[in-house]
């Protein structure tokens, strides 16, 4: 796997009164280069655990001096965003995974129609140096609560016109997902960011309107959700892992030394697949299908049940 | 021990006989004539769904309406097929029927116009096939012969059952190269 590269937090800007931008640059040597829709994930020591959260890069691809980030507070956090928020200041060094991309835009697309939900913009700042410059067909439609999480509008304004539709919930705007859906030019792509339920609002949409999945692309933007406590065994190795509730069975299973491939830390990408012999388990994953379900889960997002312990094939 | 079924190639098209029941927003079935028998009865199929069914034929007897266009030729029936798909959206699902020939040239305008495969349903009617010289590059059309003179350069070719999607045709090779045109060496 890859190793973490370690940064320095350049600058920390309050962006909106719940999400702050970060910018990192190398303490050594230069970044690894990224494609438009990238994320990193962050190491975060949250007391006596270590709590990793990916984060879609918003700076623009060409220029690699730099990563940017932009994190929202969360009300149920587990810790992650409020560490970002409270202790993290310009000057400390971070650990931060390489660059992964699971979240690309189509290169056969006619027209990229961009969806986003509030901190969901970030992914889509970084693909629009890479759309303008490529003089690709896209248009952004933003959803947000005005002062709250409308992070980057005004330069979104400026730089897109009338490509740009904005959705302040707070003046009632509403966006209008089926109609939107039913009236994209053949060839059209949708990408959508943001909460779970304006993600399952275009899928289920574009099903009904008939889109093929592969037409249909989404970033799952949430941290892990915590849970009941439990153990988990380790058959081959024989150790033993206590998973605490506001801990994911990854987070778990790497603080105790097992590095296990993985990608999206949501529940979506299929990296981290792990085979186990015994125990229920409460699947949260979008990604296995129900047979695959019966041995198989995925530690990001997954948890063993309270009370029967995870015999896990490790 | 039972002998195993020869595999066909894996470029052979597969065509279909029952529409999928997939969702759509707009169906649109382009046929080469309407009195092919899986034309009438896909047609029957798909007016049970609510969508918009619109239909574009060559000739045929039924009479134009909103829903039936009905071409003279199979150029102005190519002619309305851009028209209609310049003003599709995402969520219309395409349904050829025709000759070989005629459904491969249809995919190949729709996915020019941005639909998928995933978007298209292949329904083969007929016997024409197209064949592809691949010394001098014409097209022309035979039956289920498997040699065959072309038209073009006079080759003498073999019809492999290598089939190219893009060109909608079979793949014509040089027969015999030591005899080229078929005529007997001095
Ligand atoms: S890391 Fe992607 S599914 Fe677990």
């Amino acid at each position: 796997m890859n190793s973490p590269i370690e940064v320095r937090v350049a600058a920390v800007t309050q962006i909106t009164p719940v999400i702050r931008e970060f910018t990192f640059e190398p303490v050594r040597g230069a970044l690894p280069g990224f494609s438009s829709g990238s994320h990193v994930v962050v190491h975060m020591p949250v007391g006596e655990r270590s709590v990793r959260n990916a984060y879609s890069l918003l700076s623009n691809p060409a220029q690699t001096q730099h990563y940017r980030i932009a994190v929202r507070l969360q009300d149920e956090s587990r810790g992650g965003s409020r560490y970002m928020h409270e202790q993290v200041k310009a000057g400390d060094l971070l650990q931060v995974s390489p660059p992964a991309n699971l979240f690309a835009p189509n290169s056969q697309a006619r027209h990229h129609l961009l969806i986003a939900g509030g901190i969901g913009i970030t992914p889509f700042l970084s693909y629009l140096p890479e759309l303008q410059a490529r003089d690709a067909s896209y248009s952004l439609h933003y959803a947000f609560r005005g002062g709250f999480t409308d992070a980057y509008l005004d330069s979104l304004r400026e730089n897109l016109g009338t490509q740009l539709q904005t959705y302040d919930s707070i003046q009632g705007q509403v966006l209008d997902l089926a109609t939107l859906l039913a009236s994209q030019a053949l060839g059209t792509h949708v990408y959508v960011c943001g909460p779970q339920r304006l993600i399952d609002g275009v899928r289920v949409h574009a099903e009904q309107l008939g889109w093929p999945e592969i037409r249909v692309h989404w970033e799952v933007f949430a941290a892990p959700e915590p849970g009941h406590p439990f153990v988990a065994n380790l058959a081959r190795s024989g150790l033993t892992v206590e998973v605490a509730s506001d801990s994911s069975l990854l987070e778990a299973l790497e603080q105790a030394g097992v590095e296990i491939p993985n990608l999206c830390r949501g529940g979506v990408c299929g990296q981290c697949a792990v085979a186990y012999l015994d125990g229920a388990v409460e699947h949260r994953d979008a990604y296995l299908s129900a047979t695959e379900r019966s041995n198989t889960v995925m530690p990001c997002v997954s948890r063993g049940l309270c009370g029967s312990a995870l015999l896990l094939d490790l | 021990m039972t002998t195993h079924a020869v595999q066909p190639l894996f470029s052979t098209p597969v065509y279909q006989n029952q529409p999928h029941s997939k969702a759509a927003t707009r169906r649109l079935v382009v046929a080469q004539a309407l009195d092919q028998s899986p034309v009438e009865a896909l047609i029957s199929e798909l007016q049970a769904h609510a969508q918009p069914l619109q239909v574009l034929a060559i000739g045929g007897t039924g009479t134009a309406s909103d829903a039936l266009q009905v071409a003279a030729s199979q150029a102005e029936l190519v002619q309305m097929l851009h028209a209609a798909l310049r003003s599709a959206p995402v969520g219309t699902r395409l349904y050829l029927c025709g000759d070989e020939a005629f459904i491969w040239q249809c995919r190949e305008i729709a996915r020019h116009a941005g639909m998928l495969n995933e978007e298209i349903e292949l329904f083969c009617a007929g016997s024409r096939r197209q064949l592809y010289c691949v010394h001098c590059s014409a097209l022309q059309d035979i039956a289920d012969q498997t040699e065959v003179a072309c038209a073009n350069c006079g080759v003498n070719l073999l019809v492999r059952a290598h089939f190219s999607q893009r060109l909608g045709a079979y793949m014509g090779v040089c027969l015999d190269p030591n005899n080229v045109r078929g005529e007997v060496r001095p």
